[in-house]
This record gives C-alpha cells, structure tokens and sequence, in this order.
C-alpha cells in the first residue's frame, strides 16, 4: 500500500508526483494514475537547473 | 544500435527506485520521451535533478527516456541525480564543503585515478570543485543499492586521512541506508551551496575575520596590505 503524501521526507514517507500532460493524463486508466500519482503540468520547457553542469564528450546510456 | 526506453518504461523504473528507497525522498518526477521535449534543445543527457529552492519547497528529476537504452541505463541516471547531487545536498553547507574538498584532494588517489580522468574528459572547463562533485555522482551511480552499508560513519567526514573509490562507495551506501531509513533531509540549497557565488562571498568574509582575528586587526585593515610601520 502507498504511503500517504507528507510534506516532510525526513519525517514521513513521500508518494511522489510524476508531472504528466494532460493528454497523458486523460490516456492512463484510472489505476495508472492512482499508482504513479499524475499531476498534469503545464507543458512548458524548463531551463536547466542552476546546479546542473551539462557534460561533454557524452555517448547515448547504454 | 537499440532504441530508446519508452517514457512509461522509464516511469515504471523510477517508481521501482522510489520503491526501494521506501518513499522517503522527497523528489517528484517529470519524465519525457525526448531531452527536447523536457529543455527544448537536442542533448542525449539521461536526466537532472532540479533542486528545491528553499526549506520546505519540493524539488524534482527529470529523464529522457529515450536517451537510455535499458533499465540500467535509467537506473545509473537516477542514483547519479540522486544518490549522487541530491545526497551531496543533504549534507549542511559546511560539511558539502568539506566533502567537496576532501575530494579535490584526492586527484592523485591511485583507486580513483579512472573517475578522475572520466570526469576531467566530460566536465573539462569546469572549476575543480564542480569535477569533485561529479566524481562523487559518477561513483554513486554504480553503488550497489542491495547491499547492506559497510561501515556505521561517514567516510568522508569522519577523519579518514585519504579519500579512496572504497570511501566514498561507503559513503553512499552508508547515507542511502540513512534516507531510506527517513533520517536525511535537504539541508544545502543552491544560493547556500559550496559553488555558488554566494555562499563563496560569505566564506570568504568568514574566513577574512578569522585572519583578523588571529592578527589582532581591525577591519581598516586587508591580509594584502603589510602590517608595518606608518611612513
């Protein structure tokens, strides 16, 4: 069974968001959204975080 | 050459991590199928981590599925973003510092000679500092999760003379343990973090009153100018 979403993680267990589109959203069945927890977002592009240090010479993950 | 992990792939693969983790990271998750669709440029990077601004505040990964070719490939993403950047910042300020720098020291360390080459090839223009950083994500991202922590310290704090691949390997899986266990929490936040501007003005003010504490002067006075006599 999911924990219940806590504001703390240090404190309490954390269900995560997964940020989906709406077409996303309204294509998942009801359990899928359930079990991933959809929240539908905005699908804006995001800028890269500050703490993010993009690398060089980067093949594809195998 | 095998296509790309689909984005509910992915999704799947996350959710087994956060499941392994006992939901005690408090992370949400955007996943894509392209690095595109997330940044809005063309880039084959697995993934980031976004992290939260301030006490309270929630942050988040990203991942492109499609830039990884298997399940393991998103997994070594998500301990790098998580068990590697995150986990730096469950440290205080003082201690990432600490951290950051005791890894600085270690480039001539014979068991971390490959990482250090691996990094300085990807991350070539940046400070020393940063390579540290990602030396330490680099070497999270192929700990062993499963395995019980071999060690009840943190390596990296607890005055191990030299830092060593086995170290820091220690360290993760020593501080995984903690977050699954719910006993870690953000505590460093990027205008407080080692690399940003901010937090290296205030270390710098801190560390210019210690020198003029230990020199008996006052503020008139910079470490620059000589102490002698007037003229």
């Amino acid at each position: 069974m999911k924990p219940e979403d806590k504001t703390s993680g240090a404190n309490g267990s954390y269900s995560p968001k997964f940020f989906v589109t709406q077409a996303e959203y309204d294509a998942a069945s009801p359990e899928e959204r359930k079990r991933f927890n959809y929240a539908v977002e905005e699908e804006a592009t995001l800028e890269l975080p500050k703490n993010f240090n993009m690398p060089q010479n980067l093949d594809n993950n195998e | 050459m095998s296509k790309g992990l689909s984005r509910a792939e992915a999704q799947s693969i996350a959710l087994e991590f956060v499941e392994s983790m006992n939901y005690q990271i408090p992370l949400d998750y955007k996943i894509r199928d392209t690095w595109k669709q997330i940044y809005g440029f063309d880039s084959v990077c697995g993934g980031a981590f976004h992290s939260a601004e301030k006490p309270g505040e929630r942050g988040f990964v990203t991942l492109a599925a499609n830039n990884h070719r298997s399940k393991a490939a998103v997994q070594r993403t998500l301990q790098h973003e998580i068990l590697g950047h995150y986990m730096l910042y469950t440290y205080t300020p003082t201690d990432k510092r600490e951290v950051i720098e005791r890894i600085m020291a270690s480039q001539s360390e014979p068991s971390l000679v490959d990482q250090w080459h691996k990094v300085k090839h990807h991350y070539p223009d940046k400070p020393l500092s940063i390579q540290a950083e990602e030396l330490f994500a680099s070497i999270a991202e192929r700990v062993d999760i499963t395995k019980a922590p071999d060690t009840n310290s943190d390596q990296l704090l607890d005055g191990i003379k030299d830092i060593t691949l086995g170290s820091i390997e220690s360290t993760v899986q020593y501080r995984l343990n903690l977050m699954r266990n719910g006993q870690l929490e953000q505590k460093t936040f990027p205008d407080t973090d080692v690399h940003s501007g901010i937090f290296i003005a205030a270390n710098l003010e801190r560390r210019l009153g210690e020198w003029r504490a230990d020199h008996g002067v006052d503020k008139a006075h910079s470490p620059t100018k000589p102490l002698g006599p007037r003229i």
